[in-house]
């Protein structure tokens, strides 16, 4: 293999799987309870989304 | 949870995954398909090699992954199948959303038959069945193939048995249902998926030659860049890739708990699904590569993709290796499994919509619509026409039905309806990777640009030159046809009402916080400084629930 094609193949590993990385990381550290504008507000529990779909 | 029932005579609320885990197999379950192992790896090396990779970057952070928040945003907050989600959004909408379930009805059919020749195969590489010559093997005794045909009758018996026993196991798989059927298959097939694969990609870049074939995938061509139709090839494997704008992540968004990280599910979902291709061309090119050395030709002379790629390709390499067998059948068992998560993610688009339209079970649903399926799929592609049929209905379906229904789907929601900002706001509500005015300009301005240029040049050719050397009466049947019904069907689906007391109108359940029907209205002018700022009390952050009455018609949220 040329260098250049080393070097793209390793910038293509380094960029996609290092996205997948950043983003499963980015995703433990953002619980599906606490994340977004609503964070943890009480108003905004899943329990109580839940009920307003209940009629 | 999905157990809980509402009041006296309401349904049962909808069907919940029971953990992000189970969505996210079940996504990425989907979005890895058979494009990933046998379109990527050829789409790249044919346009750029290594420099496709700035290309295929930015389409998928410009196209892919907002078009996948789209989906997840409509599926979530509205909560429904793809028309039910598209009536709630505004009532003339709703054939959208059955045009994109009979998309994926017809998708389904012929996906399922790849799916079987698939499985058939991997039984086959113990024996190397294929013989010397996997070409004549392939179109002659395995599929009979008769391309004069526009309508055959003789069924090829293990091909129907094999088809037969794919949609018996897509059936159970939903009939069994959301949680405990799609969501615990696809967390024990995916894992497995990617050990079966892994193991492949190593033995393939040991052979002899497999650098000879990674050097050809990816030597940069940086002219390329200059060209549109590289940049057209990028978007189109992101967009057929991801299985973005027609119903399957909009359907299994519907199915997510209210709090739910939708964008940084996303982004994982997306990323997973570019690396599993990624994966795909170094496993590809490397056996590619070892063909070419084997032949003593050159890499572009065995450099192929779909069906010969897996079907011609993949079987003569097996018969050059070591350990061809094993190779061969962990390769036929991934191709078999990367599909069949897929297929029964594009089915669960169709049993969704009827199951919604016309309150029924699950269960009825899952059999009586999947017998209807599989004995259109046997009666279509277990013939001895069942390639070419298959070969138009992929064309047509992709190129024209899941291009024009996403662009389609785009016009109406955010040039007609203007509705952009409440996904956007809802998407912020409850993601911890917000969306802004960038987000918006990918989904409305880019997509529409990219997916309107090309379907327009698709049809173009289309009509100019017909497709494959086929007959026009094959591409009529298959083809045209088949969009024309979709059509009907979707029009005829549409003026039938709703059965049961599915509520219409805007979210059914909670609104998020985000009001749907924000209106600019007039009233008495007044001195604009003087005004308050916000309702709420001044120490209170912003996102209070009051908060949401003021400005949120400048949507500006990020």
């Amino acid at each position: 293999m040329s260098g250049i094609a080393i070097m793209m193949m390793v910038l293509f590993m380094v960029v996609i799987w290092g996205g997948l990385v950043a983003s499963a990381l980015h995703l433990r550290r953002n619980p599906d309870d606490m994340s977004g504008i609503h964070g943890d507000a009480e108003y905004a529990r899943d329990e109580i989304l839940v009920e307003q779909e209940l009629r | 949870m999905s157990d809980t029932t509402a009041q006296a005579g309401q349904a049962q609320r909808r069907e919940v995954f029971s953990s992000r885990w189970a969505f996210l197999f079940a996504a990425v379950g989907s979005a890895v398909g058979l494009g990933n192992i046998w379109r990527f790896p050829y789409v790249a090396y044919d346009n750029g090699g290594g420099a496709f990779l700035i290309p295929y970057l930015i389409a998928l952070l410009t196209a892919g992954i907002p078009l996948l928040f789209l989906d997840y945003a409509l599926g979530h907050r509205y909560r429904g199948s793809a028309p039910l989600v598209f009536r709630r959004i505004k009532s003339w909408a709703e054939p959208v959303g059955w045009i994109q379930v009979g998309v994926a009805f017809f998708i389904t059919i012929y996906y399922a038959a790849i799916i079987g020749w698939a499985g058939l195969y991997a039984v086959k590489s113990f024996t190397k069945a294929w013989g010397s010559d996997p070409d004549s093997y392939f179109f002659g005794e395995f599929l009979q193939f008769d391309e004069t045909a526009t309508f055959s009758t003789d069924f090829v018996p293990q091909i129907a048995l094999a088809l037969a026993i794919v949609w018996i196991a897509a059936i159970v798989v939903l009939a069994i249902g959301v949680d405990k059927g799609i969501g615990k298959v696809a967390t024990f097939f995916i894992p497995i998926l990617v050990v079966l694969f892994l193991i492949v990609v190593v033995q393939a870049v040991l052979l002899p030659g497999a650098a000879t074939g990674l050097d050809a995938l990816f030597t940069p061509d940086w002219g390329a860049l200059t060209n549109p139709t590289v940049w057209v090839a990028a978007y189109g494997q992101i967009f057929f890739s991801l299985s973005v704008g027609f119903g399957i992540m909009l359907t299994y968004s519907s199915y997510l708990r209210p709090r739910s990280n939708l964008t940084g599910t996303g982004l994982t979902t997306a990323f997973a699904n570019s690396s599993f291709e990624v994966l795909a061309g170094i496993g590809v090119f490397a056996a590619l590569g070892f063909m070419a050395v084997q032949q003593s030709v050159a890499v572009d002379e065995v450099a192929t993709s779909g069906i010969g790629l897996a079907f011609v390709a993949f079987p003569a390499i097996i018969n050059e290796m070591a350990f061809g067998p094993a190779f061969g059948f962990l390769f036929f068992a991934s191709l078999t499994i990367a599909g069949f998560t897929s297929l029964f993610s594009l089915m669960e688009v169709v049993v969704s919509a009827i199951k919604d339209k016309f309150n029924l079970p699950r269960k009825s649903v899952a059999i009586g619509i999947g017998t209807l399926m599989a004995l259109l799929s046997l009666g279509l592609f277990s013939t001895t026409s069942g390639l070419m049929a298959l070969d138009v209905m992929d064309k047509f379906t992709n190129n024209v039905g899941i291009v024009a229904i996403a662009l389609i789907s785009v016009i109406i929601l955010d040039w007609i309806l203007r509705r952009i900002d409440e996904f956007g706001t809802h998407l912020n509500a409850v993601s911890s990777f917000r969306v802004g005015t960038v987000w918006r300009i990918c989904v409305v301005n880019v997509t529409t640009l990219v997916l309107g240029f090309t379907l327009i040049q698709e049809l173009i050719t289309l009509v100019r030159e017909g497709y494959g050397g086929y007959t026009a009466g094959q591409v009529a049947l298959y083809g045209w046809a088949v969009i024309a019904l979709i059509v009907l069907l979707a029009m005829a689906l549409s003026i039938i009402p709703w059965r049961g007391d599915t509520p219409l109108n805007g979210p059914p359940g909670s609104d998020f916080g985000v009001d749907p029907d924000i209106r600019r209205t007039v009233r008495e002018p007044r001195r604009y400084s003087e005004q308050p700022l916000v309702d709420a009390p001044p120490a209170a952050p912003r996102t209070s629930p009051t908060a949401r009455t003021t400005h949120t018609e400048n949507g500006e949220t990020a």
